[in-house]
């Protein structure tokens, strides 16, 4: 199928792309050090407890975006 | 209990599990029920990923870097958001074009060049030998500490001798036999191994089962969970530090270098290449290893930090290798069951990379390398043998032998200094030297043949002089002050500070220089001169390969050929029979009655080159096809004139597309008058 804008396949892939960057900035420099200080959250670390909480949520959204049933299709 | 004949019959217990589980699954695949198509299979077998570099590697980075190590899963977490533009293509292509290994797609892309196939060949064996490397040391290593057991003892500096007397040297010959089992049994055009792949998987399960139970075990055994564990790390000083990314611990540059690199070996390693490209049964399968394959890797590394803190609390006077405390904290806590279950898990992760690897490097050995050399030599009349299956198999056989002999020669000159991580830290660098060429090429008709081999070229001599020889310099097989002073002296040509530049770790480092001069040389020279008529061909079939009507590849053909020809020609290297029925299949489709029917025109000898690279790559499959067929070369400007009316005919099948879409709505709306909006607004204006 051709990907113009309005097929459901190009949406989704926008939608990844999206997703693509938002992963580049949530893993990256600035976002980093905000939580790269002492603190805990249930004794876990506040880096590992943000890194691996923001990388399950960016599957998680992953997920929605390729499983969801586009009623167009 | 855990005796070495024990360890030795266990190990050879798991691998013919595995072997039951291929045949098995090359069973079901010749009685047409695929064992491995499903999405699950599928994203299990690119969990091929996850080597000893991450079963014990990770640890022993967590324990020095901290958080560092995460980058190498993060990358490939990003790269599956873009897999629905990048792999997906990669895959259609190499579906269309029948193209086998990353040489071959690299050949192909840039007019079925055999110089260029052969180069990305080179940087490939050359580029994976260390990482190979890793592997052998990671199974040598651990099977040393499991023999000791129940205590926990370091195998001294190995002064064993070069092959005969060294555990290793038979570990990777051992090897080499599993792989010329699993992967060379037989020869199959399409390069597809049914019951190899769900070995794999299994394989990945196996190893994440086993990293979680000893991740369980440290975590809940031997410490009172998450908050316990890092509560007794942060009152240390010591470990405090491995809590962050930036600091004491590694900065953001390195992060963001690493999580590039993996970003790149995701999908341009060629056992990623493999698995992800040529085993792909069918491409929605993508849409769940999109998601499903970075859990897998998310979900193999929550237990890495607190494995590497509690091993650092538990050993705290550093006499223990932090490569080992998978292996070693089980062991020190006297349980056997679980060290053989972590030994296992280990070798998992070790055979399934070697298997793939050397599968997917043999083959691009044997269709890049060797072939061509062989069909141009005109001496040994080569071209001319009439049963060339056999030779195909047994190349490919003796290239899985010869790398994993680089790889044990690596690991015996320059293993014993570099820890895991950092050595297959030097084959991904390797690796993503193949980025500018592959990634422009499918995106970038412009590219040329010429700005690929400069590039890469380029790109692998700077890697060459700024990772791989200090690796040897630092294992004393190079004199250290070509380190120190730089080569001949002179101080800019210090590897790892080249012309001066400084505050990079080594990775980013080579890194930057590398795809600086493999990118720049790329562009520039594709932009100096305009490709020819068969890069033209070649970068229309790929960068347009998902559009709806596809230029297909015959179009670009005029010429005269007999279908016996065709016929002895795919026999001699596929075998008589299965050329017969290959064609016998094709003419089938075609609707001639039989074979003899077959007319011999563009489309059948078009379809004779795909199927004959399969088996020899695009290259030499190119060659080999000339000298049957009688051939006019098309101009480049006959090739624009092509590729021109397919667009035309492309843009006007949209505007139809457009046109019935606006009619459709207009009719939905319920107007009266049933006019495109078009018209509508035209005619109020007027």
């Amino acid at each position: 199928m051709t990907p113009t804008p309005s097929s459901p396949g190009d949406q989704r892939g926008q939608r990844l792309a999206a997703l693509f960057l938002l992963g580049v900035l949530l893993f990256n420099y600035p976002l980093l050090q905000l939580f790269a200080r002492d603190g805990t959250v249930l004794g876990v670390p506040l880096l590992y407890c943000y890194v691996f909480c923001a990388w399950a949520a960016l599957i998680g959204l992953m997920a929605l975006v390729v499983e969801r049933r586009n009623p167009a299709e | 209990m855990l005796t070495g004949g024990f360890i030795v019959v266990a190990s050879f217990a798991y691998v013919g599990l595995l072997f039951a589980i291929a045949a098995y699954g090359d069973k079901r695949a010749d009685a047409g029920r695929s064992l491995i198509a499903n999405p699950y299979i599928y994203a299990l077998s690119l969990a091929v990923y996850c080597t000893s570099w991450t079963f014990y590697g990770s640890v022993g980075r967590a324990a020095s870097g901290g958080m560092g190590f995460l980058a190498i899963y993060i990358g490939p977490t990003l790269m599956a958001a873009l897999w629905w533009f990048l792999l997906l293509k990669m895959i259609r292509i190499s579906k269309a074009n029948r193209i086998t290994s990353i040489a071959d797609f690299v050949a192909s892309r840039y007019g079925k060049s055999q110089l260029l196939g052969g180069l990305v060949t080179i940087i490939a064996v050359i580029g994976i030998v260390p990482y190979i490397a890793l592997q052998l040391k990671a199974i040598s290593t651990s099977f040393n500490i499991i023999l000791q057991y129940p205590s926990v003892a370091m195998p001294g500096k190995s002064g064993a001798q070069l092959f005969i007397g060294d555990n290793t040297f038979y570990i990777a010959m051992l090897l080499a036999a599993f792989t010329i089992l699993f992967g060379t049994r037989h020869l199959d055009a399409t390069e597809r191994h049914e019951g190899l792949v769900a070995a794999i998987a299994f394989e990945s399960v196996v190893k994440l089962v086993a990293f979680i139970a000893v991740g369980l075990f440290v975590t809940y055994g031997m410490y009172n969970g998450f908050a316990d564990l890092f509560q007794r790390a942060n009152d240390n000083p010591r470990l405090h530090a491995l809590m962050a990314v930036g600091g004491d611990a590694g900065s953001y540059t390195s992060w963001a270098t690493l999580t590039l690199l993996s970003m790149f070996a995701i999908l341009f390693l060629p056992r990623q290449f493999q698995v992800a490209v040529v085993e792909n049964v069918n491409e929605r399968h993508l849409n769940k290893a999109i998601w499903l394959f970075p859990l897998y890797l998310l979900a193999i590394n929550i237990f890495v930090l607190p494995i590497a803190l509690g091993g650092l609390l538990h050993f705290p006077d550093g006499g223990v290798d932090a490569d080992t405390f998978v292996l070693t904290l089980p062991i020190a806590q006297q349980q056997a069951w679980l060290a053989l279950l972590v030994f296992i898990g280990g070798l998992s992760a070790a055979t399934g990379m070697v298997i793939v690897e050397t599968i997917a490097l043999s083959t691009m050995v044997c269709n890049d390398l060797v072939m061509p050399v062989l069909l141009r030599t005109p001496g040994l009349r080569f071209a001319e043998n009439r049963d060339l299956s056999r030779w195909l198999l047994g190349i490919r056989r003796g290239a899985i032998i010869g790398i994993l002999l680089l790889g044990y020669l690596y690991f015996y000159l320059a293993g014993e200094a570099y820890a895991l991580v950092s050595i297959g830290l030097i084959s991904f660098s390797a690796v993503a030297q193949f980025a500018p060429a592959i990634i422009g090429g499918v995106f970038w008709k412009g590219g040329t043949r010429l700005g690929a081999i400069y590039g890469l070229a380029a790109g692998f001599s700077v890697w060459l002089y700024t990772l791989l020889l200090p690796s040897f310099a630092k294992s004393g097989w190079l004199p250290i002050t070509f380190l120190s002073q730089g080569a001949w002296g002179i101080d800019l040509l210090k590897p790892q500070q080249l012309f001066g530049l400084q505050g990079l770790d080594e990775i980013s480092h080579c890194l930057f220089w590398s795809l600086f001069v493999n990118g720049g040389l790329y562009v520039a020279l594709s932009l100096l001169r305009r490709p020819d008529a068969a890069e033209h061909t070649q970068a229309t079939l790929f960068v347009d390969a998902s559009k709806q009507s596809r230029v297909s590849g015959s179009r670009f053909w005029r010429g005269s050929a007999s279908v016996n020809d065709l016929l002895a020609l795919l026999g001699r290297f596929l075998g008589p029979e299965r050329a017969r029925e290959a064609l016998a299949a094709y003419a089938q489709q075609r609707g001639a009655a039989a074979l003899e029917a077959l007319p011999a025109d563009a489309n059948t000898v078009h379809h004779t080159e795909s199927l004959l690279t399969g088996a020899i790559g695009s290259a030499s499959a190119r060659v080999m096809i000339a000298s049957v067929v009688d051939e006019e070369p098309l101009g480049i400007g006959e090739v624009m004139h092509i590729i021109d009316e397919a667009s035309q005919v492309l843009a006007h099948s949209r505007q139809l597309e457009q046109q019935s879409r606006e009619l459709e709505a207009a009719t939905y709306q319920g107007t009266p008058e049933c006019q495109p909006a078009s018209a509508r607004t035209g005619s109020t204006q007027g």
